[in-house]
């Protein structure tokens, strides 16, 4: 089985993990089989998403279940160094503030994307819940 | 690779093909029995008539498509292989060759003679003969159509005149959860819907996604409900955007203004209650509590709506709703003098690398700063704040860069005013003023599509015949004008006409018939001019075949708005009509004071800052209790915008406050951390946020971080009101 | 940027194809049937799959059920397929087999890319 999170550094009951290139349909079983053993035994993990060349809908529904499972128990599921791919999808779906993760967008990519609704990090993703 | 050498690939294999159809007419002449003769034919036919689709042979297309159609005949035995049969299918393969021959060597747009068709129907009814059932059971299909079959479509809904508020259309989706699996990503198609508009709002319905522990990364559980700005008048246009999901997924589709029944209907077939789906759609703005009254009962709309009936002609108060509307662009180009009029011509994707570029050096520039400051070096320090101020130099002229003339887009439509003028019978100048008039080119490109329809507009319902203008004393030669000038930070283009004006009372009547307006009521004339950007409303009368078709001065009227624009109208009966639109300069660019409130980055438009003080103790220092801040003997009301915004508190004995001033209110912001001034472009926002958050738009800052601009209005309302609420 | 594997036996409509996805900047790979196809699958990373229907060794139906088979690496890659007017039934299979979207020839380039545009990302 690829390995699609690796280990970067882990600190207690923290851990930080790097995504793969691929968070898709392709290889969303195994992918979330991966995230969610790592969620379970840690209180807060953070993804490091800079490599990731490769996202859609599959692993956007990944992090937003994890999302909302942090909001309800109080703990942290946070992302970082988005790629440009995540981002994408992240626009298009109203949650890059949604997420409440920082982002960071090169002066190059601004154009691409959209940043018109959901920069909201008090947002209607889990106000209901 | 290039088309030409593809077509001559295509000879290549099209003579490769014809001479395996040959060999295998052959084969089977000798062995009648031999289906893989005629597969190998039927295919070759099939190929052939593929390609030649793919060049627009069409002569060759409807000829092996008929033939086609014959030899899978053939293979489902409805004809038996006699030597007869092989001749007549070889006449057909040469008739082939020929038009293959006659198609790759023929000049561009030269008839194809008609002897070949002719020779090709004879090879039909001689194929036909040899059918069961003879002549009449061979259809001859002579339309190929090249459309992908249509989703099937639905019936156009009318637009109800009793319709919601909301000018977009709403697209409601609910996936199959095998989409994913089945290789179609919902992401996809709604990133499409950027070719027809633009999503104004999008909610993610996730009531079904379920539990960690029980959540099947493979399916897809969320469904969408979409709000979009399309230039579209037409269903079918935004529901081919959902083509090939239709089997995956349910897709509800909305036009503007649609019926509250409408939603209601749709409600009960979605999986979420009908009090989630209402809830979902206020949130998003798309139903307001007004639209809902309309369908449960005739008790007259609350709140703000006002009356029901007069809900719609409402576009000056809507306008004047945007916050960032009211903001003066500082003006960075105007007052230019005549200049040697050398230009040359530059690929508008070189300036955005250079814009690009200017942007990086902005962060290099602040990361050299920061340096100096570390190493508390004075000399580098003066040489950073040097080149800062260059920097800022630098910026505001590669900005400069992207300011264009109108004159070209006004010219442009000198041709096609001739051209319709001619069509309509018309004698009409178009005088050009203003051209020299300088604004962005993105504002440029998008202002083209509403200039020609007024204009369109102009033409064809303004100006009048030759002769009724020579009745009405008026020089038979109508005029329009074009004019653009610059005024107060803003840029308005007139479009008039010295044609016969638009009449009030016939507008007003026409509201009033449909419901728009009320008879009793007092409009101005403003008022009554801005019916016609009502939907579908000035193309109902008369329809011809220049305007009054497509898109309707509503369209015009969203086209403009998008670009954070105003339309106006102004007219003088049988005199003129003049129509001015207002936009602002540029790609809006304020200047910005950033703070930090908690872990995130805020910008204040700087027009509105005051001055910004440190106060210790604010708490203890207010007075009465209240949320008071004494500053000079002055009281001031104040916000916390840590708790406004449910940051965390950072808890310093002594806090940042910013004073803001708007019009005659002032108060105190109350921030984390004070981070200078900055220029920034505003990026407006869905409506959500900026009615709810006290956040009018949205920036990307020099080192890329999202930062969110305050609604200072509001936020002093929020500020006084919290005093006496 | 996304890789598309063409799949057609004929090298006129292979090449239309390459020519106009590559001005559109995909990157394109060329397989001639089903069985050529398959092959190539094992040694590209490939997004969207265009494949004709009519083809000599493996056909487009049998092709479209290996790569959307069950136990197939390759069961989510999006296909269109390239049918005719006459290929209704074949189309109805193809679609059963798991390929939901088609394109009908003949076709413009911009029908193409629209149907390729709504399956990648």
């Amino acid at each position: 089985m690829a390995t699609i999170f690796t280990v970067n550094k882990e600190d207690g009951d923290i851990i930080f993990l790097n995504a793969s290139s691929t968070l898709s349909i392709r290889n969303a079983k195994d992918g979330w089989e991966e995230l969610h053993a790592y969620w379970t035994e840690y209180n807060n993990v953070t993804i490091d998403l800079s490599g990731v060349e490769e996202f859609d809908s599959a692993g956007f529904q990944m992090f937003l279940i994890l999302k909302r499972e942090a909001a309800r128990e109080g703990r942290r599921f946070l992302l970082r160094n988005h790629s440009k791919a995540v981002i994408k999808v992240l626009d298009i779906y109203g949650a890059i503030g949604i997420f409440g993760d920082k982002v960071h967008i090169a002066p190059k990519e601004r154009n691409l994307f959209y940043l018109k609704y959901g920069l909201n990090k008090n947002s209607h993703y889990f106000r209901a819940i | 690779m290039n088309l030409e050498s593809i077509k001559q690939t295509f000879l290549l294999e099209s003579e490769e093909l014809l001479a395996g159809m040959e060999e295998y007419l052959l084969q089977l002449e000798k062995d009648p029995g031999n289906e893989e003769a005629i597969h190998a034919i039927f295919r070759a036919v099939h190929t052939i008539k593929g390609s030649s689709g793919m060049f627009g042979y069409d002569n060759i297309v409807h000829f092996t498509h008929t033939l086609e159609t014959m030899m899978d005949r053939l293979r489902q035995k409805e004809a038996v292989v006699t030597p007869d049969l092989i001749a007549t299918l070889l006449k057909c393969h040469d008739h082939i060759e020929t038009l293959v021959e006659f198609d790759t060597t023929a000049e561009e747009g030269q008839a194809v003679p008609e002897e070949y068709s002719q020779r090709g129907q004879e090879l039909f009814s001689e194929l036909s003969v040899f059918f069961q059932g003879g002549k009449q059971s061979v259809t001859v299909k002579k339309e190929e159509s090249a459309k992908p079959t249509q989703p099937k479509t639905v019936e156009p809904l009318q637009r109800p005149t009793n319709g919601i508020q909301s000018p977009y259309w709403h697209i409601s989706l609910r996936f199959a959860h095998s989409v994913l699996a089945d290789g179609l990503d919902p992401f996809s198609f709604i990133h499409y819907l950027k070719k027809i508009g633009s999503i104004k709002n999008l909610y993610p319905v996730h009531d079904s996604l379920p539990d960690a522990d029980l959540f099947n990364p493979e399916i897809f559980y969320l469904g969408f409900e979409i709000d979009l700005d399309a230039q579209t008048d037409d269903e079918q246009t935004v529901r081919s955007v959902f083509e090939f999901l239709e089997e995956d997924a349910t897709i509800h589709i909305f036009p503007p203004h649609s019926a509250s029944t409408l939603y209601e209907k749709v409600f009960q077939k979605l999986p979420e209650s009908r009090e989630r789906l209402t809830g979902i759609l206020m949130k998003m703005g798309t139903l307001v509590p007004a639209d809902l009254e309309q369908t449960s009962s005739d008790s007259p709309a609350v709140a703000d709506a006002g009356d029901v009936e007069e809900t719609e002609p409402k576009i000056k108060q809507s306008t004047k709703d945007h916050p960032e509307k009211k903001k003066e662009v500082p003006a960075k180009t105007s007052g230019k003098e005549e200049q040697s009029k050398k230009f040359i011509r530059i690929e508008a994707a070189k300036l955005d690398l250079l814009i690009n570029l200017v942007g990086e050096l902005v962060i290099t520039e602040a990361n050299i700063s920061q340096i100096a400051k570390r190493e508390n070096s004075t000399a580098m320090l003066e040489a950073a704040s040097a080149m800062d101020r260059l920097i800022e130099e630098l910026r505001d002229n590669v900005m400069n860069i992207r300011m264009v003339q109108i004159g070209e887009t006004f010219r442009k439509f000198e041709r096609i005013v001739r051209d319709i003028s001619r069509d309509l019978k018309k004698e009409v100048e178009l005088l050009i003023k203003g051209g020299e008039t300088e604004l962005d080119k993105n504002l440029i490109d998008n202002i083209n599509d509403p200039l020609m329809h007024l204009i369109r507009n102009s033409l064809d319902h303004g100006l009048e015949d030759p002769e009724d203008r020579e009745a009405a004393g008026k020089p038979r030669k109508g005029t329009i004008l074009l004019n653009a000038f610059h005024d107060t930070g803003s840029i308005v283009i007139e479009i008039s006409d010295d044609g016969k004006g638009l009449g009030k009372d016939k507008i007003l009547a026409k509201a009033v018939e449909r419901g728009l307006a009320n008879k009793a009521q007092y409009y101005s004339d403003s008022d009554i001019y801005h019916f016609i950007f009502e939907p579908g409303f000035s193309t109902a009368e008369k329809l011809t075949n220049i305007s009054g078709r497509g898109v309707g001065m509503d369209v015009v009227r969203r086209n403009i708005e998008a670009l954070r624009g105003t339309v106006d109208i102004d007219s003088t009966e049988g005199k003129n009509t003049i129509i001015s639109i207002r936009l602002p300069l540029t790609l809006a660019i304020i200047d910005g004071f950033i703070v930090t409130v908690g872990d995130a980055k805020y910008v204040i438009p700087l027009d509105m800052v005051t001055e910004a003080v440190e106060v210790k103790d604010i708490e203890k220092n207010s007075e009465r209790g209240g949320n008071f801040i004494s500053l000079r003997g002055e009281l001031l009301p104040y916000l916390r915008l840590n708790t406004f915004f449910r940051e965390k508190n950072m808890g310093s004995e002594r806090e940042n406050v910013i004073v803001v001033t708007y019009g005659q209110q002032k108060a105190g912001l109350v921030v984390d951390d004070l981070l200078g001034e900055s220029q920034t472009v505003i990026k407006p926002l869905g409506k959500i946020f900026d009615q709810l958050h006290g956040i009018s738009g949205a920036t990307i800052m020099g080192n890329g971080d999202v930062a969110l601009i305050l609604d200072i209005p509001r936020l002093i309302e929020h500020a006084i009101n919290q005093q006496y609420g | 940027m996304s890789h598309i594997l063409i799949v057609d036996d004929s090298i006129s409509i292979r090449q239309v194809l390459n020519l106009t996805l590559k001005g559109s900047g995909y990157q394109v790979t060329e397989a001639i049937d089903g069985v050529d196809a398959l092959e190539k699958l094992k040694s590209i990373k490939c997004d969207l799959i265009i494949t004709d229907l009519n083809m000599p060794n493996m056909d487009g139906i049998t092709f479209i059920r290996n790569v959307k088979d069950a136990a197939s690496p390759h069961r989510s890659i999006p296909i269109i397929m390239l049918t005719t007017e006459t290929e209704q039934q074949k189309r109805e299979k193809g679609k059963e087999a798991g390929a939901k979207a088609w394109v009908v020839k003949p076709f413009q380039p911009q029908q193409l890319l629209t149907a390729v545009e709504k399956l990648t990302i």
